[in-house]
């Protein structure tokens, strides 16, 4: 469980979080949601440990993130980056050997990268160059070498989560839901997933919990049917927002748009 | 471009290496304005060679060749390690400042300090120089660490700038001292601005050896963290690197490396940019190979550069920057030219 309490953080003197709480139980996908500017980033960069508090507190298990080393909060989370980078011309083997830790042995580390290139369709593309992959296949090789983190620290005994800040941004839709669908597979593991997402029909769809944030405040937090309402997100979002649900009772969320609406319809043909 | 990534290949490039140095090794030893055939070198090292190629085997030449392989091994490995930390292919350990600083204090003992040298013991006189260019690249880096860290956070850029700026200083008062210096003085100051190893002799090449050794040792087991310092500091941070502490480490190794090495070779150029180049482009980005080849590499850079600039005209002597920067400047720009993939 990683729990934060009544988080403060300012940057540069300016207030960015104030008071948040929340928490992260383990086999439970918690998405972060919220306009831009309203602190998600700064929310999961808090819950990684690296910023030093204003205020509160952030606990892995039973012991404050202050307290443990860069090391030991590796062991805890796993973390991928809103726009993963990579300087060096590795290959995509070299750059998800680097998500796994020094203490795996040899044995476990070659069979979790090729299941892990496997479960993200790298089958047999382990000596790619990363540099020459399309955008979409850089994003989800920097998620295989967080994902083969994530197994090798369970492997090892540890609790570890798996925190994504906003890990379908780049990717096409099919490859959105093939990576969602994997994160609610790992929850069923019992994987706490914490999620950055800006896609609400995709956060009502796999999320467990939703936990929305405005300048740096939470609003609400709970059951995504719940917290995504029409007249909660209108207000958060500052723009009237549409909640409908679908024949299948799949929720649809989009924002009215009403002038643009207007626009296509004087289109010829249209 | 790279020719492979398989183990067999990594050993054919290790033993090719090697083997190139030891060839290295030997004709540094044995060619010159003496020749001295491996017959000779042989009964010298067995204790039956003549007293003559003893005395240029053991006290000039073994000293000179010892001290190339170890300068050049550690502004590779140096060099390697501020392109990994910093992320920029072109980083050089000059960059920071260090070697500036060490040829700055140099420079200010020969033109300004006849009246301090004076007062010294005599023993002491042929460590006084080498002592000011590590004390003088030691200053720097202390400055440039500290100014690097303010505000708690060890700022990389900042490291840069401050380096970039006591670099244009120290050039600008280098250039003052010049000006002011006598013929003697000048001839003295080529050494320190340009580098060479002709001032070899044990004393001063044992201990900056060990310090080179053991400071490049070091900077070797930073290869993790240096491959995760790729994905960027929070990255590595995120996997379990403590960025400011590392980041520190391997500043204050790289300074120690340079400092030892200028302290007793003077300033060369090009070897720290040149060899980790060559082995990303040729071999593997990843700094457990990078390192180690390097190091090796720049070595051999070394050893062929002053054979190169003993022999070229004799009995005069190029400054070895100079010799490598001609060699490896148009190599390293047909490098870049050809190459799309940095």
């Amino acid at each position: 469980m990683i729990t934060c309490t009544d988080v403060h953080l300012s940057l540069g003197g300016k207030p960015v979080l104030n008071g948040v709480s929340m928490s992260l139980p383990a086999g439970r996908v918690v998405a972060l949601c919220g306009p831009n500017g309203a602190g998600k980033s700064s929310l999961l960069a808090c819950l990684c440990g690296e910023y030093a508090l204003s205020g509160g507190s952030v606990h892995y298990g039973g012991t404050a993130v202050s307290h443990l080393s860069a090391r030991e909060k590796a062991c805890h989370r796993v973390v991928l980056e809103q726009t993963p980078t990579l300087s060096a011309a590795f290959s995509l083997s070299e750059l998800v050997e680097l998500g796994a830790p020094l203490d795996l042995s040899p044995a476990d580390l070659t069979q979790l990268k090729s299941s892990t290139l496997a479960e993200l369709g790298f089958d047999g593309m382990g000596d790619r160059f990363v540099a020459d992959l399309s955008g979409g296949q850089q994003h989800r090789a920097h998620l295989a070498r967080v994902l083969i983190g994530l197994h090798a620290y369970r492997k090892l005994g540890h609790n570890c989560a798996l925190f994504l800040d906003e890990p379908t941004s780049s990717l096409d839709i099919g490859h959105q839901i093939n990576v969602l669908d994997r994160v609610r597979a790992l929850a069923a593991d019992g994987v706490g997933v914490l999620v950055v997402l800006h896609d609400l029909n995709l956060a009502a769809a796999f999320a467990d919990e939703v936990v929305l944030l405005k300048e740096g405040t939470v609003v609400q937090t709970g059951a995504p049917e719940d917290v995504l309402t029409a007249q909660l997100l209108s207000a958060v979002y500052d723009t009237e927002i549409l909640v409908e649900t679908a024949l299948n009772g799949q929720a649809i969320i989009q924002p009215r748009l009403g002038a643009t609406l207007a626009r296509v319809a004087d289109r010829p043909g249209v | 471009m790279r020719l492979g990534a398989s183990s067999g290949f990594l050993t054919a490039v290790y033993i090719a290496l090697l083997s190139l140095l030891t060839l290295a090794a030997f004709l540094a030893l044995s060619v010159g304005p003496v020749q001295l055939s491996f017959a000779q070198l042989w009964a010298s090292v067995i204790g039956s060679g003549t007293p003559m190629s003893d005395t240029i085997l053991f006290d000039i030449r073994a000293p000179r060749m010892v001290l190339a392989v170890a300068v050049g091994a550690s502004l590779a490995i140096a060099g390697a390690s501020m392109q990994g930390l910093l992320r920029n292919p072109l980083a050089d350990p000059g960059l920071i400042g260090i070697t500036a600083g060490a040829s700055l204090a140099v420079v200010f003992v020969i033109v300004l300090g006849d009246g301090f040298m004076d007062a010294l013991p005599r023993f002491v006189l042929p460590a006084v120089l080498p002592v000011a260019a590590f004390l003088g690249g030691l200053a720097v880096t202390v400055v440039v660490l500290l100014t690097a860290g303010l505000g708690g956070h060890f700022s990389v850029a900042r490291l840069i700038l401050v380096g970039v700026a006591i670099t244009a200083i120290a050039g600008a008062v280098i250039g003052i001292l010049v000006y002011m210096s006598n013929d003697q003085q000048l001839r003295e100051l080529t050494f320190w601005t340009m580098g060479s190893l002709a001032k070899s002799n044990w004393n001063t090449v044992t201990v900056s050896c060990i310090v080179m050794v053991l400071a490049s040792l070091m900077l070797l087991r930073y290869q993790r963290e240096l491959d995760l310092f790729q994905l960027g500091e929070r990255a590595a941070f995120h996997a379990g690197v403590d960025v400011n502490r590392v980041k520190f480490e391997i500043c204050a190794l790289v300074a120690i490396a340079v400092g030892a090495g200028v302290s007793v070779a003077g300033p060369i150029g090009f070897v720290g940019l040149v060899a980790p180049h060559m082995t990303r482009l040729f071999v593997r980005a990843a700094h457990w190979v990078v390192l180690p080849i390097s190091a090796l590499l720049g070595a051999n850079i070394l050893l062929f550069a002053d054979l190169f600039v003993r022999n070229a005209i004799p009995p005069a002597e190029i400054p070895i920057g100079i010799a490598t920067a001609i060699m490896g400047g148009p190599f390293f720009l047909w490098l870049l030219l050809r190459n799309a993939r940095l």
